[in-house]
C-alpha cells in the first residue's frame, strides 16, 4: 500500500512536470497575442454567385476560409448558420466582389451547401488556413552568386539593411484577417482563393548595404590622465629657464614706418569668365508617376514575365544573395495541404517562383530596390510586383511590408497600379508596417505594382 | 539500526566527500555572488594592443587597407600623421586608408573656443568592412570627433571612444544627421570596448588626450611608428542602379496608371 502511494506520488509529479512543460511550450509558442496585426476594415469577400439571389443576401454563399484538412469538394462553403456568423463578423465590409463569369454552377450546387454540417474554425494556436508552397526546382538564379552582383561574400549581416521575405516565425492569417508572426523586415502577400483557402506568400528579400556607426565614450578625469601621460611633457613646459633668461636688452631698434608700397598695383583688366549659355530651355524632371523607373524596367515587373536575359539586372535590384538562411529558406506557397518547409535548399535565391500543378491560386511577390547601397539620410525606392500565376481569380489580395527600424517610410509616397486601401501603423521596431489591401480581385495571369519610398536612417 | 553498514574507512570517506561537496558548493555560490571577469581585450589597454589582438586573431586583416573617414568639428584644422610629419588636409574631415594594427596620430588645431590649443588624437582600427565591390571607398569607417570631445581633452581629460558598427536589428530607430555619430557615455568603472561589443561590432578606438609632442622624441616615435596612411578622395554619392532605359533600345511597356495609394486611416 505504501509502495502504491509512492508510485501514485511519482505519477502525480511526472504529470505535474508534463503539465508545466506543456504550459511553457504553449506560453513560448510562436503565436502570441502580442504579435497580432489586425487589419481588415473593408475586406472584400469572394462570393461565388448563385442563381438564388436570396442566398446571396443572407450571406450564405460567402466563401469562408477553411481548414486545410478539408477537401476541396467537401468543405467549399460552410453551412448557413456559420456563414451568417461570418457575415456578421464581416459587417465592416464596404465592398463585396462577385464573380459571375468563372464559376461553374456544378461546382457550387445547393447540395454542397448542405453537405457540410459543421465547420470548425481553427483556434489561434492551430491555424490551418494558409498553405505554403515550394519554389520551382532550379529557380535560383545563377546570377545571384557573389561574383556576379558585386556582393562581397565576406560581408556580415550587420552591414546590410534587409527588407522582405518572412524571417523567423512564419506569418499566418486567421479567419478574421488577423496577421500573426509578422516581424520587422517581413514582406508578405496574402489572398483568398475561390475554394475558400487563404494563402500567404512572402516576397524575396532585398539587401541594401547601409552600415551605420555608433560610439561608446569614456572620459577619464585628471587623475587618470596624469597616470597615463608621461611626466616629461609637464617638465618641458616649466618656464623657469625662460624667466631667468629675460635680460634687459641693451639696444633697441626703431621701427620705421614704410614710406612706399611695392607690388600693390591694381588689376588693369578683367577676364570674362561668363560661361556660355548652352541650353536655356532645360526643364527639370519632377517625377514620372505613370512610367516605369529605370530599375523597374524589367519584363518581370512590367508584364510579370520572367526572362533569363534579365536575371542579371533583377539580381542587382534584389541583391538577396547570401541572405537566405536555412531555416528561412523557402517561405513560399504551395499545395493545399499542410505547410511545406523546404530545408534542403541552401543556395541563394534571387526570386521566389512557384508552380501550381492543378491550377490552384498562386501569388508571386517580387520586390526590388533602387539602390544596392545607401548612406544614412538617402532615399531608396522600393517596388513590389505581385502576380497571380494561377488560372483562377484571387481576391482579398493584401500586401504587407513590415519595415525594419533602419528604414523610414516617406509619407505619401505609396503608389499602386490598382485601386487599394493603404494603411500604415507603428510596428515594434519603431518604424511602420505598410499594408495595401487591393480592393479588386486579381484576374488570372495578371498582377500589379506597388511603390513606396524610404529614407535610410 | 545503523543507517549504513559500511566499515569505519567507508564512513571516513563519506564524511570527506560531504565536506568537499559543501566546500565546492559554498565556493560556487560565493563566486556567483561576486563575479570576477578578466577580459582579454579591454578599452584601457595601451594604444595598439587591442588592434594587435584583433589582427593576430585574423591574420587576413593585416594586409587590408581600410578606408576611414575622420570627421572633426567644422572650423577645425585636421592633419594626418605620417613618418615625415603631419599632412594638412583641406578641411576638417579626411578620408584615409589605414591598416589594422598600427596606431595613427592626428592633429587637430584651430579648435573653436580654444584658439591656440592643439590636440593630438590617435586612432587604431580593429576590424574591416566588406562593402560591395567597387564601393570600398564610398563606405568608410566613420570616426567622428565631436566638439565636446575636444573640450574635454583640452581641459586635461582623456577621452576614449570606441566606434562600433550598429547591429541593424537593434539599432535605434532614430534619424541623425550626416557626419554626426550618436554615442553613449559609460562610467569610470566600465569598459567602453566591452560596452561597444554588446551594441555592435567594435571597429576603431579613438583616444584624445592633452599630450603634445616633446622635443626629446622623434616624429616617428610620437606617431607610434605607424606607416604612412593613404589619403583617399572624399566619398561620392552612393550609386544607383544603371538606367536601363538607356541601355535598352526597346520601348518599355507601361501598364496601369500609378495612383497614390489611398490612406485608410
Amino acid at each position: 500500500m505504501k509502495t502504491d502511494s509512492r508510485q501514485h506520488n511519482r505519477f502525480l509529479s511526472v504529470a505535474t512536470c508534463l503539465a508545466a512543460l506543456s504550459g511553457v511550450l504553449i506560453g513560448s509558442g510562436w503565436v502570441t497575442a502580442d504579435d497580432q496585426h489586425n487589419r481588415s476594415t473593408n475586406r472584400s469577400v469572394l462570393v461565388p454567385i448563385k442563381n438564388d439571389s436570396t442566398q446571396k443576401t443572407d450571406g450564405v454563399n460567402e466563401a469562408t476560409p477553411l481548414p486545410s484538412n478539408c477537401s476541396t469538394d467537401a468543405c467549399l462553403i460552410p453551412n448557413a448558420s456559420q456563414a451568417t456568423d461570418h457575415a456578421q463578423t464581416a459587417t465592416h465590409s464596404q465592398t463585396e466582389f462577385t464573380f459571375t463569369d468563372s464559376i461553374d454552377s456544378p461546382e457550387f450546387s445547393s447540395r454542397d451547401l448542405e453537405a457540410v454540417p459543421q465547420i470548425t474554425y481553427p483556434t489561434p494556436l492551430g491555424y490551418g488556413l494558409q498553405v505554403y508552397g515550394v519554389p520551382a526546382k532550379n529557380s535560383a538564379s545563377k546570377l545571384s552568386r557573389p561574383d556576379y552582383n558585386n556582393w562581397n561574400p565576406n560581408a556580415g549581416r550587420d552591414e546590410y539593411v534587409f527588407d522582405g521575405s518572412d524571417r523567423g516565425k512564419r506569418v499566418q492569417v486567421d479567419q478574421s484577417w488577423n496577421v500573426h508572426g509578422l516581424e520587422t523586415e517581413d514582406t508578405i502577400g496574402h489572398f483568398d482563393t475561390l475554394d475558400g483557402r487563404r494563402i500567404v506568400t512572402p516576397s524575396n528579400r532585398v539587401a541594401i548595404y547601409a552600415p551605420r556607426f555608433g560610439a561608446v565614450r569614456k572620459v577619464d578625469g585628471v587623475f587618470n590622465a596624469r597616470l597615463t601621460q608621461p611626466v616629461v611633457a609637464f617638465e618641458e613646459k616649466t618656464p623657469l629657464a625662460q624667466a631667468a633668461g629675460h635680460d634687459n636688452s641693451s639696444t633697441t631698434k626703431q621701427h620705421l614706418a614704410l614710406n612706399r608700397f611695392a607690388g600693390a598695383n591694381r588689376a588693369s583688366g578683367f577676364v570674362d569668365r561668363t560661361r556660355g549659355v548652352v541650353s536655356d530651355t532645360v526643364t527639370h524632371l519632377f517625377g514620372a508617376s505613370s512610367t516605369f523607373k529605370p530599375f523597374e524596367n524589367l519584363s518581370l515587373l512590367r508584364i510579370g514575365k520572367w526572362s533569363n536575359a534579365e536575371s542579371a539586372r533583377l539580381d542587382l535590384g534584389i541583391q538577396s544573395a547570401l541572405v537566405w538562411e536555412d531555416d528561412l529558406g523557402l517561405q513560399v506557397v504551395a499545395k493545399k495541404v499542410s505547410p511545406i518547409i523546404v530545408r534542403d535548399v541552401s543556395a541563394v535565391q534571387a526570386m521566389v517562383k512557384v508552380d501550381s500543378e492543378d491550377g490552384t491560386a498562386i501569388l508571386r511577390v517580387t520586390k526590388v530596390a533602387s539602390k544596392i547601397a545607401a548612406r544614412t539620410g538617402e532615399f531608396v525606392d522600393f517596388t513590389i510586383r505581385y502576380d497571380n500565376l494561377s488560372g483562377q481569380r484571387i481576391g482579398n489580395v493584401t500586401i504587407i511590408d513590415n519595415l525594419t527600424r533602419r528604414l523610414e517610410y516617406v509619407p505619401d509616397s505609396a503608389q499602386s497600379s490598382h485601386k487599394s486601401e493603404f494603411i500604415s501603423e507603428q510596428n515594434d521596431g519603431g518604424s511602420l508596417m505598410l499594408r495595401w489591401e487591393i480592393t479588386e480581385p486579381v484576374a488570372a495571369n495578371s498582377g500589379g505594382i506597388i511603390r513606396f519610398r524610404c529614407r535610410v536612417r | 539500526m545503523k543507517p549504513f553498514d559500511g566499515t569505519k574507512k567507508n564512513q571516513i570517506m563519506i564524511r570527506w566527500f560531504a565536506a568537499v561537496t559543501i566546500l565546492v558548493c559554498g565556493a560556487s555560490v560565493s563566486d556567483a555572488q561576486r563575479p570576477v571577469r578578466h577580459e582579454l581585450i579591454r578599452g584601457d589597454m595601451p594604444p595598439g594592443l587591442a588592434a594587435d589582438y584583433y589582427r593576430l586573431s585574423n591574420p587576413a586583416l593585416e594586409s587590408h587597407n581600410q578606408p576611414v573617414r575622420i570627421i572633426s568639428p567644422l572650423g577645425t584644422q585636421l592633419e594626418i600623421g605620417s613618418p615625415n610629419g603631419f599632412i594638412k588636409v583641406n578641411s576638417s574631415r579626411a578620408s584615409v586608408g589605414m591598416r589594422i594594427g598600427p596606431v595613427y596620430r592626428m592633429k587637430v588645431s584651430n579648435i573653436p573656443q580654444h584658439v591656440g590649443k592643439e590636440l593630438y588624437p590617435s586612432v587604431e582600427i580593429l576590424g574591416r568592412l566588406n562593402p560591395p565591390k567597387g564601393l570600398e571607398n564610398e563606405f568608410p569607417i566613420e570616426v567622428v570627433i565631436s566638439q565636446d570631445d575636444l573640450e574635454q581633452a583640452a581641459e586635461g581629460r582623456l577621452v576614449t571612444k570606441v566606434v562600433y558598427l550598429e547591429n541593424p536589428e537593434t539599432a535605434l530607430p532614430h534619424r541623425h544627421k550626416a557626419d554626426d555619430q550618436p554615442y553613449f557615455d559609460v562610467g569610470g568603472s566600465e569598459d567602453p570596448l566591452r560596452a561597444a561589443d554588446r551594441l555592435g561590432r567594435p571597429l576603431a578606438i579613438l583616444r584624445i588626450g592633452s599630450r603634445i609632442p616633446t622635443s626629446s622624441e622623434t616624429n616617428q616615435q610620437f606617431n607610434f611608428h605607424a606607416p604612412a596612411p593613404t589619403l583617399l578622395p572624399d566619398p561620392q554619392v552612393a550609386p544607383t542602379l544603371p538606367d536601363w532605359n538607356q541601355l535598352d533600345q526597346g520601348s518599355s511597356v507601361i501598364e496601369g496608371n500609378f495612383i497614390p495609394a489611398g490612406n485608410g486611416q
